[in-house]
């Protein structure tokens, strides 16, 4: 629950999950822009965070899930965004579990990404892989409607529908990926256009949210 | 999407072999296939001590339902391959049925491997699964381009799955990406625009591409060049291959052996 709450201090304000570039380029169905989302980048991100809490609970060694996360992430933009965001995700984790291997085995990475710090968090709490891989894509269906909000013209609780109507997607999206031990087996799913999208808004300094 | 099988006794294997032994540069061209099925034929434009450039050549229509054609490409330690293809591949309509294309890639140390790819293009009905496979070492020099074209003009296209994998011989992935396609999902993708350009470059500096086109800096040190865009005379950035192109030809005649040793 605190994993996936707003008010967390890992400044998931300055998070749009990539809808203001898409919004300045036109786009308008922000539901549909979610479920591409579930089924490409947000995936994978969920993906990585399932084998990476394997490799915590079995103690392997954390590399060969960085790389693969790493590979299947083409664009640079969404691999700083989500060191970002895994760096102070992780000096939260620090504070809360000083003490915890798993968190240790995170620490000790260079600039480890968003889903192995998710993955650290979710071996101290005992959270399953499903669990992780459901809290990535509500996560990431929260911090895009919220954004919304900030973009564009729209009522709250037509928001508020969006992200009940997409919960199903996440559901099955987590089910798909629960069962995931090897990083070989990450799914490497590309938006093409999300990823132009996300490199465009690196690059502007016109811009509401970081990314 | 797993369903997408064929049968296997319409696989044509095309093979393309370029090694250096210091002296001079050894090329071995095949293809084979069943009689029933259309073949990629190997053939050799040019050659000299520092490698080769090989053309594509299809033999027989292109790309039909069970069709799976297989092309095999090894660049051995400090030998220069070019591939060009004459025109670009249409995949028809597959009424249900689908069809294959594979393409496994090695390329050694010291070794370059620049590929031309044509428009490859989806149309409606058509059901392909593609693989692109790249094992490049370290210190190899790798630019291939592809382009991949959504539906004819004003077509509505068919179900494309693109899989992309380059990795080092140790198999420490570079780039892995998948591309699962169709109708509905171009719009979401691609931004509705039915063509993508992209070329991949291992062991190169990065190149300034045209403002259509982004460059993704991949990880592991590798650049991902791609354009979306609405047709393939918009998508091509001309400029950019050339910028390509030479930096791998210089760097080729620089570290061939003869060159050296002269």
């Amino acid at each position: 629950m605190l994993l996936a709450d707003a008010r967390l201090p890992v400044a998931g304000h300055t998070q749009s999950g990539g809808l203001e570039p898409a919004v300045a380029d036109g786009l308008r169905d922000v539901p549909g822009y979610v479920r591409t989302r579930l089924t490409t980048v947000t995936r994978v991100d969920a993906a990585a965070g399932v084998v990476a809490l394997h490799h915590l609970r079995q103690a392997l060694p954390l590399g060969a899930v960085e790389a693969a996360w790493a590979a299947r992430t083409p664009s640079l933009a969404m691999r700083r965004t989500s060191r970002a965001q895994g760096k102070a995700l992780l000096r939260l984790a620090v504070r809360l579990w000083p003490d915890a291997p798993a968190v240790a085995a995170v620490a000790a990475l260079d600039s480890p990404s968003r889903p192995a710090v998710l993955a650290s968090c979710a071996a101290v709490t005992g959270l399953g892989p499903r669990s992780l891989a459901r809290l990535v894509g509500y996560d990431d269906v929260q911090t895009v409607a919220s954004a919304a909000l900030k973009l564009l013209p729209l009522d709250p609780a037509d928001v508020a529908c969006w992200v009940h109507d997409a919960l199903p997607e996440v559901e099955a999206m987590a089910e798909g990926v629960a069962g995931l031990t090897s990083p070989d087996d990450i799914p490497a799913a590309g938006a093409p256009q999300l990823e132009a999208w996300a490199e465009a808004h690196a690059r502007t300094t016109r811009r509401l949210f970081s990314a | 999407m797993g369903t997408m099988s064929t049968s296997t006794d319409l696989v044509s294997t095309t093979l393309v072999r370029v090694a250096c032994d210091g002296e001079r540069v050894r090329v071995e061209l095949s293809s084979h296939a069943p009689s029933a099925a259309p073949q990629v034929r190997p053939m050799l434009l040019a050659s000299d001590a520092a490698g080769a450039r090989v053309a594509l050549v299809p033999d027989g229509a292109l790309l039909l339902a069970d069709d799976h054609v297989r092309i095999v490409v090894e660049v051995g330690a400090g030998a220069a391959l070019e591939l060009v293809e004459p025109g670009g591949t249409v995949a028809y309509d597959m009424d249900g049925r689908s069809a294959r294309w594979d393409v496994h890639a090695t390329v050694s140390e010291g070794a370059s491997l620049l590929w031309h790819g044509e428009p490859f293009v989806v149309s409606a009905g058509a059901r392909v699964r593609r693989t692109t496979r790249v094992v490049a070492a370290e210190e190899a020099r790798v630019a291939i381009r592809e382009v991949l074209v959504l539906g004819r003009h004003g077509e509505v296209p068919g179900l494309l799955e693109q899989h992309t994998a380059c990795v080092r011989p140790d198999g420490h992935p570079v780039l892995i990406e998948a591309l699962e396609v169709d109708a509905a999902r171009c719009q979401a993708w691609l931004g509705g625009r039915p063509v993508v350009a992209s070329v991949m470059t291992l062991g190169l500096d990065p190149q300034e591409p045209a403002s259509s086109t982004v460059r993704f800096d991949l990880e592991e040190g590798g650049h991902v060049y791609r354009a979306c865009a609405g047709s393939a005379h918009e998508a091509a950035d001309h400029g950019l291959w050339d910028q390509v192109a030479r930096a791998i030809r210089s760097r080729t005649s620089n570290s061939m052996p003869t060159a050296s040793a002269r």
